[in-house]
């Protein structure tokens, strides 16, 4: 079982970004690489080689899942677990994310304390 | 000298007896054949007179008929006359059938009018079946109800036997011509009589008037006084004591005057011979009579005359004989030598007689060598003067005479002929003209030596005048005849030359009368060849033994054929031997169409028959033998010969289901319940399906007991109609459940008047009302009075494109209370041709109601989350303003992101209590007109912040001039806020967000034009709508609430605007383009001239210079119109005007010298020049400014005028603002 340490975190609102980080970093203590377009993950992601991917769905132009897709379709991030992170989690709306491969949708808005223990969570979940 | 008499006389005694009785034969034939002439005269002109009568009375009694068949034609008369008749049965005779009778009168009261003015009859009986109560007399309202018709025989006549006729009805009250018609039900049952007719008393007056005659008509009973006496009044007592009825004079015996009596026979019904008779027609007599005394006595007068002219030559001769009896005796043997000699004796011998003797010589050049003395009272010229040598008989003669005697002398003494008789007219010595009859007598030397000529002239003037008499009479008669109805002719028998043809013939056949036509074979060329076998043999059905009676086709001078009715009969001498031939000829051709019509619609429903592929059936109850024709079998699939000839046989191939139902409505038709048999059924086809067969049909024939006997019908195969009918059956039926139990309110209306005609039980339930009472609403009633006006609007719009709505409107419901629907219709024309309207009704209450609970929720929530937001922002603001010392980096970023977005709450909070208000109607509008410009600066200035955040500037691209807005400001701050924001929000970083003003007709057009990248293309639609963030492609807009432009719409629709996103121009730069969003607001322009301002404009186009100089009078400016260079340079020389617009109409050198001109001579005084582009857009006015140049003494200077005019190129028209604008400017820039 590995540790999770490096996090790559995608999201375009920088208010949100700016809590996230704090809440990831400084109560989590994650390693965080933080990106504010799909575009810029792409760029990013192979030099940072992250445990885990947490992203927004909804982003102007490239979203969450087309993201996703992007970086599962590089060889070093095909095996590399997601997270979303979405505002629309209604039931239908959740099952569509999780079908495209991902560990976990967590709603917006998120407890800043909890949300690096919920990841922790998630992650050990996957392992077991 | 006795005895030498006695002797005389005893020796020429035989001579004498002999002369004696020569003389009496003489004078007795004399006697008896003036007298015969005469007769035979009276006879034929009784006959013509008698013809002209029975034409008269036939035409009449004709007409009659004629319209009485129009009348018995008229279905309402039928009907009127049926619902009398069946009253009269059921009431045994009681009704009193006034209600039938002003029916009746109302009816023909038009045709009553007509027949008594234009074609005079004047009687119109209606006898109703079966007694022939009259039910209506039209001459005399006020009798009926009698039963006096029934007495008539030719009423009775009619109603035993159903047909029409007419004739001459002697009755016991009056008389008539008639013609009288039988009115049936559709069934043929006699209904009625009508009795059209006319007052044969009236008509015989005319005539005998006109004659100058007296006429009788009567029935042939013995010792009957006339039925009818009528003529002069002064003949008419003459008939009370007519004698015997046959022709020929009679004198009454207490009166002088001599009558000429004529009879003959002539068909009449009579009342009178009714009762002795059971025939309805009888014979009868029509006499004719006239006083014919004067002619009598002139013949009179000629028969003395001849007497006395005999006897006196007799007594000559005898004298002669007595006295000259020994000197003739003594040149007894001896030639006669000197002419002179026996001349002298013929002297002695006519002297003072009635006859005048003439002798020519041969040898002397035809002179006169003797003339008897009594000569002076013939010609007025004594026997001396005539023998003198120059006297020239022929000059007496009358010189149309002339040619005429002289050639008859001429023809008859080539001729050897030793005598001949002629009538010529002299000329007396007094001028006088007599009429001579001068028998001539020649003497002949040898055989043809001519000796002499004896002429014996006598004086024929009175007998002359008495045949002109004839002429006259005759010419009366002509006259008479042209205004009578036929044409009246008489031909000989045996040559057929025509002798007398009346003279309407022309009017009748456009024929002048001429000698030609006297000729049969003019008459022969001209009667249709197909017809001229049965005119040349009398070929024609006969009547009465001697009248034939034919129709021919005759040509009309025009060409065409016409048909005539030829009514002739042939008169015969005592023994028998055809003399004459009497007719009257009437052009039947209307009647004949008529007939050929009738029959042609008689072959066309034969057709039809035919062609409706119609099966025909006759059935003899008896034998059961039933008759079919070749397309019954057929439709069932069978050869003719393959079908059973019964009844019964027939009846098997009913479909089983079916027999009863047909059994029953046969039996029901045979015992006379119905009046029709009819029947649908199926028949089975030889190959086993089943064939819908429609049978009608009718018994034709019944026996005296009323049982049927014959029945006959027609079969018709309806399978295809009986299938579609069942289509629409499924298909009606399918709707009507659809309408009855659709929960959507279905309802039908009358489009002119909105009555309710139909309802279903959902619009019921919807309005509670009962059925009842709803049809007996309007649409209307339901609509309450502030939706009227809007309903009747969409009801306009139905007439036009012929659906409205949907749309929402409320309707009254039965306690009162408002039911807001969702209706929408559709216009139809029904099967009666009126316009009715189906509309749906959806009750939308419940929407309504979640609408407004959904609304309320916002709202509320709206409210309940500012309470707490407050003071989260409070607080905030509190420890981000510093109120608590100095924080760490990071929880001042932390708190600075929490203001952010509470404030951002607050907005979408702000905007969405907006969006309820506006929706709810309780947003405030403080409508002012104010300066649009102001407002523009204002707005870019208070967003300048916010789009500095974005590093994007806000530009005003063209001055908005003097237009004046009505808005509310603050609202109109805050469109321009969202627009504006939105812009800057979608604009790169360093871009410019620039706002653009344009008019157009009244309305002012701001557009806010961003450098993003646009409005994707399939977000436009619904980009104005609420909450349209692009939430569902999951690609987020930065900002904002998604509620701005849907606020934005709502506000600017609420100040009468319209806001959109104007589409991309394809040949765009796409670089550039980004999204343009406008929204348009009426406009006016507050452009005021100042007083006094004086404009001239430079327009060669006469229409142009008036639109233009009509445009700017509007502005209050003092126009002035030059149309050219040199009338423009006579306004100017006193350089009155501020300004000059120049059109481009102006050729290019001319704009320029005036330029020139104006800065030389007005320079000093600042004159402005603006030149214009003017042309007209369907109908009205564009121009566009192209430059403006203010002339000063300084120089010319052109005026930045780019902002207001748009000198841009193309140029840009608008109607005229942008000139009002530079003019205003003008005035502005002048030095003062």
């Amino acid at each position: 079982m590995s540790e999770l340490k490096r996090v790559l975190y995608v999201e375009d609102e920088p208010d949100i970004r700016a809590v996230a980080e704090l809440a990831l970093g400084a109560v989590g203590g994650f390693e965080l690489c933080t990106c504010e377009s799909g575009e810029q993950a792409v760029r990013e992601a192979v030099a940072f080689a992250p445990d885990l991917m947490i992203l927004d769905v909804m982003m102007p132009g490239m979203d969450g899942p087309s993201t996703l897709r992007a970086l599962r379709a590089m060889p070093e991030m095909a095996g590399v677990p997601a997270i979303f992170m979405t505002a629309k989690v209604q039931p239908e709306e959740v099952k569509q994310l999780l079908a495209l491969g991902a560990l976990e949708v967590i709603p917006k808005p998120f407890d800043p304390m909890t949300l690096a223990q919920r990841v922790m969570t998630v992650w050990e979940r996957r392992d077991s | 000298m006795r005895a030498f008499f006695t002797r005389q006389l005893l020796s020429s005694m035989p001579i004498l007896i002999v002369l004696g009785l020569l003389c009496g034969a003489w004078v007795s034939w004399n006697w008896y054949h003036l007298g015969e002439d005469l007769r035979t005269e009276m006879n034929t002109l009784a006959e013509q007179r008698g013809s002209l009568i029975r034409s008269a009375l036939d035409t009449a009694g004709e007409q009659g008929q004629l319209m009485g068949e129009l009348i018995a034609a008229d279905p309402a008369v039928a009907s009127i006359l049926a619902s009398a008749e069946s009253k009269l049965r059921e009431t045994a005779g009681q009704a009193t059938l006034d209600e039938e009778r002003a029916q009746l009168t109302r009816r023909i009261a038009t045709l009553w009018s007509k027949l008594q003015e234009k074609v005079g009859l004047n009687q119109l009986h209606f006898y109703l079946a079966p007694e022939g109560v009259a039910l209506l007399r039209a001459q005399a309202p006020d009798a009926y109800g009698d039963h006096n018709g029934w007495q008539r025989p030719m009423v009775r006549a009619v109603f035993a036997d159903g047909v029409a006729r007419h004739g001459v009805d002697l009755g016991t009250r009056a008389s008539g011509v008639r013609g009288l018609v039988p009115i049936t039900d559709e069934t043929g049952r006699l209904l009625a009589v009508v009795d059209v007719g006319m007052d044969t008393e009236k008509l015989l007056s005319r005539l005998a008037a006109d004659l100058g005659i007296g006429i009788a008509l009567l029935a042939d009973l013995p010792g009957r006084a006339p039925d009818i006496v009528v003529g002069d009044p002064f003949l008419t007592p003459v008939a009370e004591h007519l004698p015997a009825r046959d022709s020929g004079w009679w004198e009454p015996s207490d009166d002088k005057r001599k009558f000429f009596v004529a009879r003959s026979d002539m068909q009449l019904f009579s009342d009178a011979a009714a009762q002795e008779s059971t025939e309805a027609v009888v014979s009868g007599s029509l006499i004719v009579w006239s006083d014919e005394s004067q002619r009598y006595t002139t013949m009179r007068a000629q028969r003395l005359r001849t007497t006395y002219v005999s006897v006196v030559l007799f007594l000559l001769l005898a004298m002669a004989l007595v006295w000259g009896v020994r000197n003739v005796r003594q040149y007894m043997g001896t030639r006669i030598r000197d002419a002179n000699t026996m001349l002298r004796a013929e002297r002695d011998l006519y002297a003072g007689g009635a006859v005048a003797v003439l002798v020519w010589h041969d040898d002397d050049q035809r002179k006169l060598v003797y003339v008897s003395p009594n000569v002076k009272s013939l010609f007025g010229y004594t026997d001396e003067h005539m023998t003198a040598a120059d006297f020239e008989y022929a000059e007496l003669v009358h010189p149309d005479d002339h040619e005429r005697v002289a050639r008859q002398i001429e023809e008859s003494l080539q001729q050897r002929l030793t005598s001949w008789a002629m009538t010529y007219r002299i000329l007396r010595a007094d001028g006088a003209e007599r009429w001579l009859y001068d028998f001539t007598r020649a003497e002949w030397r040898g055989g043809n030596e001519l000796v002499g000529l004896r002429s014996y002239v006598i004086d024929q003037t009175e007998h002359i005048i008495m045949q002109r008499d004839v002429a006259a009479q005759r010419r009366r008669l002509d006259s008479l005849m042209t205004s009578a109805p036929a044409v009246i002719y008489s031909a000989g028998a045996h040559d057929r030359q025509i002798t007398y043809i009346s003279p309407n013939f022309n009017s009748l056949l456009g024929y002048r009368i001429s000698d030609e036509m006297r000729d049969v074979r003019w008459w022969r060329e001209r009667v249709h060849p197909d017809d001229l076998p049965g005119v040349k043999n009398l070929d024609w059905e006969d009547w009465n033994g001697d009248q034939h009676t034919g129709i021919y086709r005759f040509l009309h001078a025009d060409g065409t054929w016409r048909w005539l009715e030829d009514r002739c009969r042939i008169i015969s001498d005592a023994d028998g031997v055809p003399r004459e031939r009497v007719g009257s000829l009437a052009d039947v051709t209307e009647r004949v169409f008529l007939e050929q019509r009738f029959k042609h619609e008689q072959q066309r429903a034969m057709l039809a028959l035919a062609g409706a592929n119609l099966g025909l059936w006759e059935w003899q109850l008896e034998s059961d033998e039933i008759m079919f024709n070749e397309r019954w079998a057929e439709m069932l699939g069978y050869a003719q010969h393959e079908v059973t000839r019964s009844m019964r046989s027939s009846n098997k191939m009913v479909h089983p289901e079916d027999r009863p139902r047909v059994q029953q409505a046969l039996i029901d038709h045979l015992k006379g319940n119905t009046p029709d048999y009819q029947c649908e059924y199926r028949m089975q086809h030889k190959a086993g399906h089943w064939v819908w067969i429609l049978d009608r049909g009718r018994v034709v024939e019944r026996d005296a007991s009323g049982r049927a006997v014959r029945a006959g019908g027609t079969h018709l195969d309806i399978t295809e109609q009986h299938e579609a009918r069942e289509l629409l059956r499924e298909s009606e039926e399918k709707f009507r459940s659809l309408y009855e139990y659709a929960p959507i309110g279905i309802m039908l209306n009358r489009m002119d008047d909105g009555r309710f005609l139909e309802v279903n039980d959902a619009i019921l339930m919807m309005t509670g009302y009962t059925e009842e009472a709803l049809l007996s609403k309007k649409f209307w009633d339901l609509t309450p009075e502030e939706f009227a006006e809007e309903e009747a609007a969409y009801f306009e719009a139905l007439l036009g494109c012929g659906v409205y709505g949907p749309y929402e409107k409320e309707l009254i419901h039965a306690d009162g209370s408002r039911l807001p629907v969702q209706v929408n219709g559709t216009l139809i024309v029904d099967r009666h041709g009126d316009a009715v309207v189906w509309t749906l009704v959806q009750d939308i209450s419940e929407q309504r109601r979640m609408e407004q609970l959904k609304n309320q929720f916002v709202s509320t929530v709206s409210h309940e989350l500012r309470t707490p937001l407050t003071s989260i922002k409070g607080a905030l603001g509190l420890v981000s303003g510093g109120a608590f010392g100095a924080l760490p980096e990071q929880v001042t970023q932390m708190i600075n992101i929490a203001a952010k977005n509470s404030e951002r709450l607050t907005l979408l909070i702000n905007d969405l209590l907006d969006i309820e208000k506006i929706a709810a109607g309780n947003m405030r509008f403080d409508m002012r007109e104010q300066s649009l410009e102001p407002l523009l600066r204002q707005a870019l200035e208070s967003n300048k912040g916010y789009a500095d955040e974005y590093s994007v500037t806000l530009r005003l691209d063209n001055q908005a001039g003097d237009l004046l807005v009505n808005v509310d400001t603050d609202r109109f701050l805050q469109i321009m806020a969202n627009l504006l924001s939105n812009a800057a929000k979608f604009s790169p970083a360093g871009g410019e967000v620039t706002v653009i003003v344009t008019t157009r007709e009244g309305q002012v057009r701001v557009m806010v034009q961003d450098q993003g990248p646009g409005v994707p293309e399939h977000f436009r639609s619904q980009i104005f709508n609420r909450f349209t963030q692009a939430d569902s492609s999951d690609t987020r807009y930065k900002g904002g609430t998604g509620l701005g432009l849907a606020i934005t719409r709502e506000i600017i629709e609420h100040m009468g605007g319209y806001v959109g996103l104007e589409t991309r121009h394809p040949d765009a730069d796409a670089e550039k383009v980004g999204a343009r969003f406008f929204f348009d607001l009426p406009c006016r322009s507050a452009v005021h001239p100042r007083a006094g301002d004086q404009v001239l404009v430079v327009e060669s186009r006469p229409d142009m210079a008036m639109r233009l100089a009509a445009l700017l009078h509007d502005a209050d400016y003092d126009v002035d119109v030059a149309s050219d260079v040199d009338a423009a340079m006579a306004c100017l020389k006193d350089c009155r005007y501020g300004t000059v617009v120049v059109s481009d109409a102006l050729p290019d050198q001319d704009a320029a010298s005036l330029r020139a001109f104006i800065h030389e001579v007005c320079g000093r005084a600042g004159v402005t020049v603006i030149g214009i582009t003017a042309t007209t857009t369907k109908g009205k006015l564009i121009l566009a400014v192209d430059d403006m140049t203010l002339l000063t003494e300084a120089g010319p200077e052109a005026v930045k005028m780019k902002e207001a005019s748009g000198t841009r190129t193309p140029r840009e028209y608008d109607d005229g603002t942008s000139l009002l604008v530079c003019l205003r400017r003008a005035a502005e820039e002048k030095p003062s």
